[in-house]
């Protein structure tokens, strides 16, 4: 697949960020393509034995895609908002097919189909608990329903990393919202998931 | 939900212990429902060892990288192990695979995970199984299976050894291969269309050369199941995907890039431009960025082939640019239309491609003896031929020959020519037969007797006529036939040109006279009223009458009809007989109408 010129990919942006749904429809293939490749470099850099920020891969990723000589951190910020996005996606299909995603020291999860070979293995940093995505994905989509801004503050900060002011940046509201609605969204989830 | 819920619960946050008691009973008051919601979001807020806490990119990187592409090959896929990757499509990536069951090579289309989840992408993938599937036809690659495994949704198809049309198209392709090409893409997506499937993707990275001589169409990834009558397309994400791939860009229709409705004639301009970049290895619309590309679609008029090739047939000029109208309506309006007429082309230049190998080999061998004679030059009918027919790349040496040659051949024919000429002003017989050259040419176009010719009075044109019911228009300087027309049905007669050269009128045994434009060589008019056949056409030296001579064979009779020249109106019809061989002439002054028979006088 050859790639979207830069000037489209920021266009596409703008466009999102101006309210045109459409233009995220066109945007998230982009977009995991990229997060695909930037992947391959995570394996590899891991097998090596680095240690490597994945937002940096995020950034990466958005360098790659978009127009480097016009930088804007709004745009990028838009564009993590994707990622987030496409991340969460990622996830959700992924324990769909699996079960539960383990959380917790490098706990490996075989395939359901005894006998056949895996095609991944789930792990994942520390913490320590059982986290059921689904579980997640189900109750991030009711209150999804309810409170909309508030999912997407969920989605960029739990599944991109990103900041409260980039944050603010994208939703056009101030970081101080941006923490009441992380707040209110983590107690509620939390409640809900019984975690 | 509540906005107070959240406006205290917020408040509440800040404060602590007892100040939150407190804040609690003041804003609470007495619902202790609204009490007890906001203590449990406290509480789940404020317990220990949240999992949202950090963020889960870790873990999203990792999964990407082991549903990895690249890491797939060894591993096993339901009942399929995978070979190697061969490819990257539009949605995935495509693998040469093992099926373990019925022990054969196939290809393996993955669609990865993170897509499935949208609902819209699992069922292009489905539609693209279905699309193919409902097909059974040789030019279109067959499906086996479209399967889920391992959170991968995948399609398993034929696996075709070869190459797509792309790497095809890196070498310079015979015409004779481009056509072959064409009949068969032509062939499946008539096929697909008459299934009621667009491919709306049609480009070289889609269409397989097999090995074994059968080119198939791939990747029905964007395909549509025909739209009920009325309702318009809506864009789906799949469209649009594909669309702002650049690649795909330069193929697109102007209807795509305008999002409108597509049918059937979007592919054929797609295919269209397909033949285009197969013969030039160019393709017709092309720009620096993907603005100037669509610009150019949608407003420039595809260059013309030969200016990036010489020696194309003008007829695969003509499907070409047919294909490649701006207007549908101007296209071909079906697969099979277009695939009638590459059909078509491919017979009449069958002989003629195989002409185009005798001509080369001819003009090599000329070649040769000219490097080492000088006086050996080419004789001027087979020039001709050579002209016609070579499509070798004439390099300095070569350009000198011919000129030579023509110029020598031009002085020998020199003397007939000018007989030809005043016979031909005179306006009778038919030229003389035993003029070689003439009646060699006149005969390669003509596949029965010629029967008459008519020179135009610029001398620039020569119309034949013959028993095979055609009507051949040649360049006389070019010696070349620049149109035949078909539209009689019976051996033509009889040929002759308007005095101001605009009009040539043919009268066949088809019982009609048809006046021809000389420049557009269209017809002007078709003229009914012989009630026999046309034996002899005439135009009066002043230009404003025209006489046509019949004669019915059962009673032996005959007519001639003046008609009003421009008009074309019946003014007067005479009794005449003439037989079946007459000839007809006007004098001098119009006034007078000649036949073979006894001068009639006209008034």
């Amino acid at each position: 697949m050859t790639k979207a010129s830069p000037q489209r990919i920021t266009q596409l942006l703008v466009d999102w960020s101006n309210g045109d749904d459409a233009a995220l429809d066109k945007l998230m293939p982009l977009v995991y393509q990229e997060l695909r490749r930037q992947a391959r470099h995570y394996l590899r850099n891991e097998r090596a034995g680095h240690t490597l920020q994945t937002t940096d891969l995020v950034h990466e990723a958005y360098l790659r895609l978009a127009d480097h000589r016009n930088v804007r951190w709004k745009e990028r910020a838009h564009f993590f908002a994707i990622a987030a996005k496409v991340m969460r996606r990622i996830l959700v299909e992924n324990a769909r097919s699996r079960g539960r995603v383990k959380r917790g020291g490098n706990a490996r999860k075989v395939s359901l189909d005894d006998g056949k070979v895996s095609l991944g293995t789930i792990a994942a940093d520390s913490g320590g608990q059982l986290l059921d995505m689904l579980a997640l994905d189900e109750a991030m989509r009711e209150l999804e329903a309810l409170k909309p801004r508030k999912i997407k503050v969920v989605e960029m900060r739990f599944f991109a990393g990103m900041d409260n002011n980039e944050i603010a940046a994208v939703l056009d509201v101030t970081p101080n919202t941006v923490m009441r609605d992380w707040n209110f969204a983590e107690a509620w989830l939390r409640r809900k998931l019984g975690v | 939900m509540d906005q107070r819920i959240e406006e205290i619960f917020h408040a509440a946050l800040e404060l602590a212990g007892d100040k939150r008691a407190r804040f609690l009973d003041e804003s609470c008051s007495a619902n202790q429902s609204l009490r007890r919601e906001i203590e449990s979001l406290l509480n789940c807020k404020e317990k220990p060892a949240s999992p949202l806490q950090s963020p889960l990119v870790d873990g999203v990187f990792r999964v990407l990288a082991e549903t990895d592409s690249e890491l797939l090959v060894g591993k096993t896929l339901d009942h399929y192990e995978i070979l190697s990757r061969i490819g990257e499509g539009g949605m995935g990536s495509v693998y040469a695979a093992q099926d373990q069951r019925l022990n054969r090579k196939i290809a393996l289309k993955l669609l990865p995970a993170a897509f499935t989840a949208n609902e819209g992408h699992v069922r292009s993938l489905q539609q693209e199984a279905r699309a193919a599937s409902a097909l059974n036809h040789p030019n279109i690659v067959t499906i086996y299976e479209l399967g889920h495994a391992d959170s991968l949704h995948f399609i398993a198809m034929e696996f075709i050894e070869g190459e797509t049309l792309r790497q095809k198209m890196k070498r310079q392709m015979p015409v004779r291969e481009v056509l072959n090409i064409a009949v068969q893409v032509a062939s499946g997506l008539a096929a697909a269309h008459q299934a009621g499937i667009l491919h709306r993707d049609i480009k070289p990275e889609n269409i397989m050369s097999g090995s074994d001589g059968f080119v198939k169409i791939l990747d029905f990834g964007i395909a549509k199941f025909k739209e009920r009558q009325g309702a318009p397309e809506a864009a789906s994400v799949v469209d649009t995907v594909a669309s702002v791939t650049a690649g795909t860009l330069s193929y697109m229709s102007p209807e795509q890039a305008r999002g409108e409705t597509l049918d059937a004639r979007t592919d054929i301009f797609s295919l269209g431009i397909l033949l285009f970049e197969m013969v030039t290895r160019q393709r017709p619309f092309d720009g620096e960025t993907q603005t100037e590309t669509l610009q150019a679609v949608l407003n420039n008029e595809a260059p013309p082939v030969s200016a990036h090739r010489q020696n194309v047939p003008s007829d695969l000029q003509r499907i070409i640019g047919k294909a490649l109208h701006k207007n549908r309506d101007d296209r071909y309006q079906s697969a099979r239309e277009m695939l009638a007429d590459l059909r078509e082309f491919d017979r009449v230049a069958g002989k003629e491609l195989d002409e185009t190998q005798r001509a080369n080999r001819m003009l090599r061998q000329y070649l040769s003896i000219y490097a080492v004679d000088r006086r050996a030059l080419i004789p001027i009918v087979k020039l001709w031929f050579i002209r016609r027919y070579s499509d070798l790349e004439k390099g300095e040496r070569t350009r000198e020959l011919v000129k030579k040659s023509l110029r020598w051949g031009l002085i020998k024919t020199g003397v007939t020519l000018v007989s030809l000429l005043l016979v031909a002003t005179l306006g009778a017989a038919a030229l003389s037969r035993s003029e070689q050259w003439d009646s060699q040419r006149l005969s390669d176009g003509h596949t029965a007797a010629a029967r008459q010719a008519a020179f135009s009075p610029d001398g620039r044109w020569l119309v034949s006529v013959g028993e095979d019911a055609k009507v051949i228009v040649w360049d006389f300087a070019a010696r070349m036939s620049v149109a035949t027309l078909t539209d009689h049905t019976k051996t033509v007669t009889s040929v002759e040109f308007s005095p101001d050269g605009k009009w040539f009128t043919t009268g066949s045994e088809d019982h009609t006279v048809i006046v021809w434009d000389t420049a557009s060589r269209e017809k002007t008019a078709v003229l009914q009223g012989h009630q026999g056949i046309v034996i002899a056409v005439a135009f009066s030296p002043d230009g404003r009458l025209l006489a046509t001579a019949s004669h019915e064979s059962d009673d032996n009779k005959g007519h001639i009809i003046l008609w009003d020249v421009g008009t074309w109106k019946n003014i007067r019809l005479l009794d005449a007989r003439l037989g079946s061989y007459g000839r007809l002439n006007f004098s001098r002054d119009s006034r007078f109408l000649i036949s073979s028979r006894p001068l009639m006088q006209l008034v």
